[in-house]
């Protein structure tokens, strides 16, 4: 037996077995991938071609040689794409942007005059150049994009290219590229790739990302092609807040309108009972208030809390928050970016009028499985996440249960003590990278249960799926297609008056079709367009009795559906060296569809079920109406000198999907409700300037910037109305008219021992119904405040970093009481004390004011380590101020009593507990 | 924070709110709107009408407005004069034959100052006869987990069958007996004094008060005119309320749908409470104008109800424990004796419940510090 396979060894082995990477073949490949030409130059020279998948990947081969040695072969199949090749051991070495030292000279001389393509040129690269003088401590890595001869000398080649977390694998998103000698730069979208469009050259590039460090390298563009850049996770850990867009410091990088959020930036800041919380992060920056604390819902730049859309993964999210607010529904750690657009919004974007609240989900770590967890004293959680197949495709399984029960049980107040809490979320990711195309699938659910003795009963839950498709179809042009369903379900049972008990569900569907392409047509120009189709269908529910004592009536709410099909264009053109100009066009048809009984009233009447003249009857997918609604967008951004940037912007949404609800803050039973026959979509304009500025030495970062919007046919809820048993809304709505003004200013600095942020907030957000019959009013049709508008905010997070291990910081919040109707006088009727209450949000409660500090220490700097800990003590409202969420006034036995109701009325002090696999630079 | 996850350790968690008392900064110098408020009610008798100003929440006290001219209209061309008969309060009486159901009354008013006020017809709708008042015994729990406090909850139920109104409201006024703890027998007022034999003539009060609450509802969006177990007011035993005995007058109105919603507003604002979901707070408009000032709001409402009441007893109710305070404190004498008491504070009660001398406050000896009066009502049972 050892015989024959010593025979079959002898006689079998491909011939040139043994002959090593010199000896010489003929090659004729059209279009194969690499792994396969490898394949074929082992078995016709038995070298050994050792490579990592991923660096090839996608990588396709085309050569016509004869007598050219494998290794020389390989070196050409390898050429533009960043990778080198090196003789070793008989075999041959592929390695990124660098070759085996040693060995260099030899291969030098041995393969020059077997070169059977044309004469080498004379100059060396610069790569070789560089290599050639020695490798000097900061040596720059080279990144060469293309092929040489395939370009022009004077034409235009599109580049693009990929930058990834080197630990993780994963696609950056917003890092930045920068050439030094242009003076340009792109960032990387959604998938982590940027394009540019430059001539064929060296450049000096530096690449960027929040939290990683950053690199420099010599970017040597041969053609148009694709290159990888891989960025290392920074040992200081301070660069973690970026904001930019409307803050855009940089006039290069063209994304106005755009506030950033890195989930790492949460670590260091002081959070209520540690939790990490990425909504509460984005209130501390200029321009984003919320209404108190432990209540869901933002107010963005005087726009009421549901005209926000929240995105994650392309899914939209109706709730966002657990728990009425107290913690966020998405788990910091899937949380890779998070962006906010408030001023100008991107045509892409459509639906909500104030702001877009885009977040994506995090890959999982495409290098090595691994899995974390963690459990609180109220709520636990765990993630697994790894490759399926190494650097090409991961998944991300990440889920979380709260049990606060014990904890509702200190409470002294009875009706809390018998009550229950508790939610859950999960969210599941897979992504697969196939040749110039990537694919991810996105699952998320989320479930809150809450009840409140034997009173009432909240379930709400959002679930959802997506699945986006990115393609490369050239350099040049990029597509990603998605398609996602997102469904909104809550279920309310009230039984605070038993023979008012009524129980009530409510289903929102929301699904999805959109096709967006990014097209460089120049340089200085860049083209996106898309198109999307979305599909509404509410199920607002049945009101329903419940409980054995109650007479209460059935009231059947109906069925909404609506589509949305949008189209929309927008090109970025740098039209003066200094100057950008976009401008965007997004066009969308509304149509609210059938089947619908809808009355009519009489002229001259209130919508009110006692003047109905007739009915009209709409047929299934029958269109109602056709509301078209143009949405124009137009940004200026302007460069005034090196440091410095001006940028004006026109912005103009519509909504067609409004909360019903009269409270302040997002409940959860808050019925979301279509654009129909009689309310007609709302239609904002805003207008926005700002001045921004770095202190490129001092680390600071300005900006100051300016907007007014106005917001027309905003339903406003009449005094009293009533959504739950009413299913004509149109006989509880105004449309109303909105004005917002404001001054945001904002003051960072990064890259220091000591830094942090401030912002501050000057704005004015004032509601005015005023039809023309008496009927048509609120406050007899004088402007009101409206609810959420907070004329002064001030946010300031301060860190100081006394050595790698031992980070402090500070919270310090303040911001003016919201405003609140208060009783001005007392009248008596029959001996008892009524109230006569001043006109609406004329008054304001007292000022909000918290202070937090948190100190962070980290275990050992040691390289090899297992585990590393580190330790986060918090200490929430440091003051213990009792910062007031509402005032109101009560009757008791005749007298009227004040009070007020704070959240958190007290120091709350946590440790946390983190750990993570690996030393204090790992990730 | 990637591979990160966290153990939340806590010290110290206190997530509960807090509610606190505050105090508003609002100017003093709001302006003293009327207030006009009154009802025509289905049966004969006098029919008032309230004129007054409203005060500031701070110092709220009532500020009747005299030397009104007021009068009460109904669409049929009748016009009743009404008399003012204490400060701010004029009545007239309306005979049954004007007080049919589906006619509609207004009110009329020339104030001191020379503006005149007018309020909106409102049409007095029928009524069903008040079914009937009843209570149940509940535990509710108490701030002490360990601990329940048993309370007697009344209910009423609507029953109409007919072509009655959809709208309504009920008035509670409650009286009740209680006693102060001693009677009068020891006094100083420099000397001793002995009454004999001991004065019993401020020992026995009646309260009567209207309970505060508004309770109003509507059947309009249940499939019958009927209501089954309507809470109205609660009383424990922490009160002297059923130490000997408690009456209850219910007054049930029924209402038009404006009146209804008028006073459902003011219910709301009443009973309200803030927290995660408050709701805006309600500027209530009433139906009353000034004509001379159109631009100044009168508060208040001026409407027409059927009315039908009943009244209830309750003596001894089983179930509940008396445990309550009844004002009077009793203490020793001091070091040096009568002499600390000082002429202003003359008389001094006292007792001997042992042949140690117990001083005694007013309160021990005069029920009327109560609140009530000594007047027996004439619906009292002997």
């Amino acid at each position: 037996m050892k015989l024959l396979l010593l025979i079959h060894l002898l006689f079998c082995a491909p011939p040139g077995r043994g002959a090593g990477p010199d000896t010489l073949v003929s090659i004729h490949f059209h279009d194969v991938p690499f792994a396969i030409f490898c394949d074929s130059i082992f078995r016709e020279t038995g070298t050994t071609v050792y490579f990592r998948e991923s660096w090839v990947q996608g990588l396709r081969v085309t050569i016509d040689a004869d007598s050219v040695s494998a290794g020389r072969a390989v070196e050409m199949a390898l050429k533009g794409s960043g990778l080198e090749v090196s003789p070793w051991n008989r075999g041959l070495v592929v390695m990124p942007h660098e070759k085996l030292p040693g060995e260099l000279p030899v291969f030098e001389t041995q393969f020059q005059p077997g070169d059977s393509l044309a004469p080498r040129t004379v100059a060396l690269t610069r790569s070789e150049e560089h290599y050639l003088t020695g490798r000097k401590a900061d040596v720059l890595q080279t990144v060469r994009v293309g092929r040489k001869g395939l370009a022009g000398k004077d034409a235009w080649v599109t580049i693009r290219g990929r930058i990834t977390d080197q630990q993780t694998g994963e696609s950056l998103i917003g890092a930045t590229m920068y050439l030094e000698e242009s003076n340009a730069g792109a960032a990387t979208d959604q998938n982590g790739y940027l394009g540019m469009v430059l001539k064929p050259g060296s450049y000096t590039a530096v690449f960027a990302f929040m939290g990683l460090e950053k690199k420099r390298a010599f970017l040597e563009v041969l053609s148009a092609g694709e290159f990888r850049v891989e960025l290392k996770k920074s040992a200081i850990q301070m660069k973690e807040v970026v904001v930019f867009g409307d803050k855009q410091m940089n006039f290069r990088f063209k994304a106005p309108g755009l506030e950033k959020i890195s989930a790492k930036t949460i670590k260091e800041i002081p959070m209520m009972m540690g939790e990490r919380d990425i909504l509460k992060v984005s209130e501390m920056m200029p321009g984003i208030v919320t209404v108190g604390e432990g209540s869901a819902g933002l107010n963005v730049r005087g726009g009421n809390y549901d005209q926000n859309a929240f995105y994650i993964n392309n899914i939209p999210i109706y709730n966002t928050s657990h728990l009425f607010g107290f913690f966020p529904i998405f788990n910091a750690d899937i949380v890779q970016d998070f962006s906010i657009y408030k001023g100008y919004i991107p045509a892409q974007y459509g639906g909500q009028l104030s702001s877009v609240f885009s977040i994506t989900a995090r890959q999982g770590n495409r290098k090595r499985f691994t899995a974390h967890g963690g459990i609180s004293p109220v709520a636990v959680n765990f993630s697994v996440e790894g490759p399926l197949k190494k650097d090409t495709s991961s998944f991300l399984v990440s889920g979380r249960y709260l049990y606060s029960d014990w904890i509702l049980q200190q409470v002294k107040d009875p009706v809390i003590r018998t009550s229950k809490a508790g939610f859950n979320d999960l969210s599941a990711s897979l992504n697969y990278d196939f040749h110039k195309c990537q694919m991810s699938l996105f699952v998320y659910h989320s479930q809150d249960n809450f009840r409140l003795s034997d009173i009432s009963a909240y379930q709400y839950s959002n679930n959802g799926a997506s699945v986006n498709l990115s393609r490369n179809f050239s350099p040049a042009l990029r597509g990603t297609f998605s398609a996602s369903g997102s469904q909104y379900f809550f279920n309310t049972r009230d039984q605070q008056e038993p023979t008012l008990g009524y129980e009530h569900s409510y289903l929102l569907g929301d699904y999805r079709l959109d096709a967006d392409f990014s097209h460089s047509l120049s340089p200085k120009n860049t083209l996106q367009y898309g198109a999307g189709l979305t599909f509404y269908k509410l199920d607002r529910g049945n009101v329903v009795p419940y409980g054995e004592k109650s007479l209460r009536l059935p009231v059947a709410l109906g069925t909404e559906m609506g589509i949305e099909s949008a189209i929309y264009l927008s090109d970025s053109h740098d039209i003066l060296p200094w100057m950008n100009l976009t401008g965007g066009l997004r066009l969308t048809l509304f149509n609210p569809l059938g089947p619908r009984k809808v009355y009519t009233y009489l002229d001259g009447s209130p919508k009110d079920p006692r003047y109905v003249s007739d009915t009209l009857r709409f047929g299934n997918f029958r269109a109602m109406k056709w509301y078209v609604e143009p949405d124009f967008r137009a940004a200026v951004i302007m460069r005034t000198d090196a440091a410095g940037t001006v940028k004006v912007s026109f912005n103009q949404m519509h909504q067609n999907l409004f909360v019903l609800s009269n409270t302040i803050a997002l409940s959860p039973n808050s019925q979301w409700k279509l654009a129909d026959y009689y309310i007609p979509p709302a239609r904002s304009d805003q207008v926005s300037a700002g001045i921004f500025r770095t202190f490129q030495k001092q680390g600071w970062e300005t900006s100051l910037e300016f907007y007014y919007k106005r917001t027309v046919r905003y339903p406003e809820f009449i005094d009293g109305a009533d959504f739950l048993g009413n299913p004509n809304v149109e006989t509880s709505v105004l449309p109303g008219k909105q004005d917002a003004y404001g001054a945001e200013f904002f003051l960072r600095r990064t890259g220091h021992k000591f830094e942090g942020w401030l912002s501050y907030t000057l704005s004015h957000t004032v509601v005015k119904v005023d039809g023309t019959e008496p009927w048509e009013r609120i406050n007899n049709g004088l402007a009101y405040p409206a609810n959420y508008d907070i004329p002064h905010v001030l946010n300031t997070v301060l860190m100081y970093h006394f050595s790698r291990r031992l980070t402090t910081s500070g919270v310090l919040t303040y911001q003016t009481g919201k405003p609140v109707t208060y009783p001005v006088s007392v009248y008596y009727v029959n001996g008892i004390q009524y109230v006569d209450y001043s006109n609406r949000n004329a008054y304001r409660i007292p000022d909000y004011f918290r202070i937090d500090l948190s100190v962070t220490l980290e275990g050992n700097l040691k390289r090899n380590k297992f585990i590393h800990n580190s330790l986060i003590f918090n200490l929430y409202n440091v003051t213990g101020r009792q910062n007031p969420y509402s005032v109101y006034f009560k009757l008791e036995n005749g007298k009227i009593k004040s009070y007020q109701y704070s959240v958190i009325g007290v120091p709350v002090f946590t440790i946390t507990w983190l750990f993570k696999l690996g030393n204090y630079a790992s990730d | 924070m990637r591979q990160i996850k966290n153990i939340v350790l806590l010290f110290s968690l206190l997530l509960a709110g807090c509610v606190k008392p505050f105090n508003p900064d609002i100017s003093t110098s709001v302006t003293q709107k009327y207030v006009v408020s009154g009802r025509v009610t289905s049966t004969e008798g006098w029919q008032d009408v309230e004129v007054s100003r409203s005060s500031p929440v701070q110092s709220s006290v009532f500020l009747p407005t005299t030397g009104c001219k007021v009068t009460i209209l109904d669409d049929q061309g009748n016009v009743f004069p009404a008399v003012e008969y204490k400060p701010g309060t004029y009545h007239v009486w309306i005979g049954q034959s004007f007080l049919a159901a589906g006619t509609s009354f207004r009110v009329r008013l020339l104030v001191p100052g020379g503006d005149q006020l007018e309020s909106a017809f409102d049409r007095m709708p029928s009524g069903p006869v008040l079914d009937s008042v009843y209570y149940a015994m509940k535990d509710i729990p108490t701030s002490d987990p360990s601990v329940s406090l048993r309370i007697m909850q009344f209910y009423v139920d609507i029953y109409a069958k007919g072509d009655f109104s959809q709208y309504y409201k009920w008035d509670v006024t409650e009286t009740w007996e209680y006693h102060a703890a001693h009677n009068l027998e020891y006094y100083y007022d420099g000397t001793q004094h002995r009454v004999n034999p001991p004065d019993s003539s401020k020992k026995v009060c009646y309260y009567t008060g209207l309970v505060k609450n508004i309770f109003t509802v509507s059947t309009k969006s249940l499939f019958q005119n009927t209501y089954k177990q309507f809470p109205l007011h609660a009383i424990d035993g922490t009160t002297s309320r059923l130490a000997i005995l408690y009456s209850i007058l219910v007054r049930q109105l029924a209402l038009s749908e404006k009146a209804y919603n008028y006073w459902e507003q003011m219910r709301i604002n009443s009973n309200e409470q803030g927290g995660l979901y408050e709701k805006q707070p309600l500027a209530i408009k009433g139906n009353v104008v000034n004509l001379t000032h159109p631009e100044q709001d009168v508060l208040g409402f001026f409407y027409a109800s059927s009315e039908s009441t009943r009244r209830y007893f309750y003596k001894n109710v089983p179930g509940i424990a008396l445990d309550f305070n009844n004002g009077c404190t009793e203490s020793g004498l001091g070091r040096f004796g009568w002499r600390e008491f000082t002429r202003d504070e003359y008389p001094v009660y006292y007792y001997y419940p042992t042949a140690i001398v117990k001083v005694l406050d007013h309160e021990c000896v005069d029920c009327r510090l109560g609140g009530g009066v000594l007047e027996k009502p004439d619906f009292w049972p002997n």
